[in-house]
């Protein structure tokens, strides 16, 4: 009498393996336990999503460019909502596919905004706001948001820390924002609104650290917020 | 010898799933829970059998297959309408697992193909997992006694049925959603009952779903019923309510009413065949304003609570609120993408709200023949509590033990330890058989 390792049964005559435990499909995707059932459901669901969005996303496309064909006679003002729609599907394709590596995530997120706004600021006169203003904004945001899954990553408890370090990273931004537009404007850096949203931002940043760490550790903001 | 004759079934009067490409509604208690479930609620219930021995896995096999066939009903995948969800029949076999990591884990909502049942096996132990929205404990433990039948045919050569009671297989009418047939238009509405107590332990890290089972003499336990005036259910019921009182005296605060939801079987009242959802539930409670009960002052503030919500009158009252419900026209015609957030939240807001704790007493469970020897016990785990809940209790009784089990999701186990102590008081033996912590 053969008893499985795993899960005690008796296997029967001449059976060495468990059918349950060992099954001959050693595929990843393959249902063992209940547990496997509900994940792959998960990303089963998922799939059909992202199949969805992307099937509308290209309907989208292709109807645009088939009016602008038909009404203009050509691809005029179509050229617009096929770059914004390319760069959707670039951007959700990114999140979907690399959605276990979060930094090539944001490399890929990065390169095709850069990408979709040179080709907006061609598209409407090439006025160089492109290079001045969008192209460093664009990086400073994929910095910043490269250092707060840094540091969510470095933390044990995930709760209002998390929300702590977006907030900072959000008035580092605003003063980024602040100092480029200044420099567009009048070429003189005078820093002002960005000051007051900065300070407002890190109190309350500060504040939720207090909480996390002081009172409510461990927290987690799913059980924060629930409804 | 009986023979099954699966293949020659015909299930295929009006409203009954019979083949592929039939579908039926889900039924009035089943509405509710594909829009409440996920993850942790999973609304997913296990019913298990001990053997003496190690289950032979092969034997197994065979029996599910055999048995799935004898219910079609049940070989049905849950689907998306656009205003409710249904169940399709696909005719498949149940999947045969390996226990391992939390009982009673969510089947996922909608997944091609997917039934809402499965097979679930270790070492000497044969367990069934049913989403609530296919059937009750009543239906489950129909369906594992055909199990057993067919297990014991083939792992033992045993002939004798050890259920002959369902050689049959589920009759006619098995797929009748009863609840609509007992509706009655213009019942006046039961009355609203205030916000009930709620047990105010940490709730534990997930996943948080975990058992405790304990082992009490039946005989003794239906012996401590009957000294006392009562049943096992309204016993056991009283106990909750006891031990949740000593609680609530000790911590203080909340809502002063203190209930305990004791689900009730319809079938036997009505002769109905029915393995779908067919159950109500009595209410029992106390009010700690009124002062502090003794055990026997509870006991009979139970009695009376079973008897009056087991009152045919009532039971049609509350069938027909429920129902009146699903039958509002302005339900109906919302879409299924508002409405199961909705449900959600409203289920969220007054679902709980509404007691404290949960005892089910799934009956007794009596094998006979040769294979009567070879099982050890029964036991059933209630689906995981809604987090406001906490700790519900389940018991089965077969042979010389009865099988208490408490699902909890908070690591306190003050309510488990007060409520085997009341019991030992009492003279009651209790042994702790499973203690996940």
């Amino acid at each position: 009498m053969a008893i499985c390792k795993n899960c005690g049964v008796d296997l029967g005559e001449g059976n060495e393996k468990c059918p349950l435990c060992e099954p001959s499909d050693s595929r990843s995707d393959r249902i063992v336990t209940a547990a496997d059932l509900f994940r792959l459901s998960r990303i089963e669901n998922t799939r059909h999503l992202y199949e969805i969005t992307m099937l509308l996303l290209v309907a989208g496309v292709i109807i645009t460019l088939a009016i602008d064909a038909v009404l203009k006679r050509g691809i005029n003002w179509s050229l617009m909502t096929t770059t914004c729609i390319g760069y959707l599907i670039v951007f959700i394709s990114a999140i979907y596919l690399l959605r276990r590596r979060p930094y090539l995530v944001i490399t890929l997120a990065t390169v095709a905004t850069l990408v979709f706004l040179w080709l907006l600021d061609l598209l409407t006169g090439h006025t160089g706001w492109f290079r001045s203003i969008a192209s460093p904004l664009t990086v400073a945001a994929a910095l910043l948001t490269a250092a707060v899954l840094f540091l969510n990553s470095l933390s044990r408890y995930r709760g209002l820390n998390l929300l702590a370090t977006m907030l900072v990273a959000l008035a580092i931004f605003a003063l980024i924002t602040e100092y480029l537009t200044d420099r567009i404007v009048s070429t003189a850096y005078r820093p002002q609104w960005s000051v007051i949203t900065a300070a407002s931002l890190v109190i309350i940043a500060m504040f939720f650290i207090f909480i996390h760490y002081r009172m409510k550790r461990g927290r987690s903001l799913g059980r924060l917020f629930h409804i | 010898m009986y023979i099954f004759t699966a293949e020659k079934r015909k299930m295929g009067s009006k409203g009954e799933i019979s083949g592929r490409g039939e579908w039926m509604k889900l039924d009035n208690a089943a509405k509710i829970y594909p829009a409440i479930t996920g993850s942790e609620l999973t609304g997913v219930f296990r019913i298990s059998v001990h053997l003496t021995a190690p289950v032979v896995l092969p034997a197994l096999l065979k029996a599910a297959e055999e048995a799935s066939k004898l219910f079609p009903l049940f070989s049905v995948e849950l689907c998306r309408g656009f205003f409710w969800y249904f169940l399709e029949y696909n005719g498949k076999t149940p999947r045969v697992m390996p226990d391992s990591g939390p009982r009673c884990q969510p089947f996922p909502r909608t997944m091609n193909g997917e039934l809402l049942y499965r097979v679930i096996v270790r070492g000497n132990t044969i367990s069934v997992e049913f989403f609530h929205i296919l059937t009750d404990g009543g239906g489950g433990i129909f369906f594992l006694k055909t199990l057993l039948n067919h297990y014991f045919l083939y792992a033992e050569a045993i002939t004798e049925m050890p259920f002959p009671e369902v050689k049959d297989g589920p009759r006619p009418g098995c797929s009748e959603d009863l609840f609509s047939r007992h509706y009655g238009k213009g019942m006046p509405q039961p009355a609203v009952l205030p916000h009930a107590w709620h047990l105010p332990f940490r709730l534990r890290e997930t996943p948080r779903f975990r058992v405790t089972e304990l082992g009490v003499p039946s005989e003794k336990l239906v012996l401590l019923a009957r000294e006392a005036g009562s049943s096992v259910t309204e016993y056991l019921a009283a106990t909750m309510l006891f031990v949740l009182q000593e609680i609530r005296t000790r911590l203080g605060g909340g809502s002063p009413h203190i209930r305990v939801q004791v689900p009730f079987d319809l079938r036997r009242r009505y002769e109905a065949e029915t393995l779908r959802n067919f159950s109500l539930f009595a209410m029992p409670a106390i009010d700690v304003r009124m002062g502090h009960y003794s055990f026997d002052e509870i006991l009979r503030e139970v009695k009376i609570t079973m008897q009056m919500m087991t009152d045919e009158k009532r039971i049609k009252q509350v069938i027909s609120r429920n129902v009146s419900k699903e039958k509002n026209p302005l339900i109906r015609i919302i879409p299924l993408f508002i409405k199961s957030p909705v449900l959600r939240i409203a289920y969220n807001r007054f679902g709980p709200s509404q007691f404290t704790s949960i005892v089910t007493n799934m009956g007794r469970v009596t094998p006979t023949g040769p294979a009567a020897q070879l099982m050890k016990a029964m036991s059933v785990t209630p689906p995981p509590p809604h987090k406001q809940i906490k700790i519900t209790a389940g018991l089965i009784s077969m042979g010389v033990e009865t099988i208490i089990t408490f699902g909890s999701l908070t690591g306190n186990t003050e309510l488990e330890k007060n409520f085997v102590q009341r019991l030992t008081s009492e003279g009651l033996p209790v042994r702790i058989l499973t203690n996940q912590q």
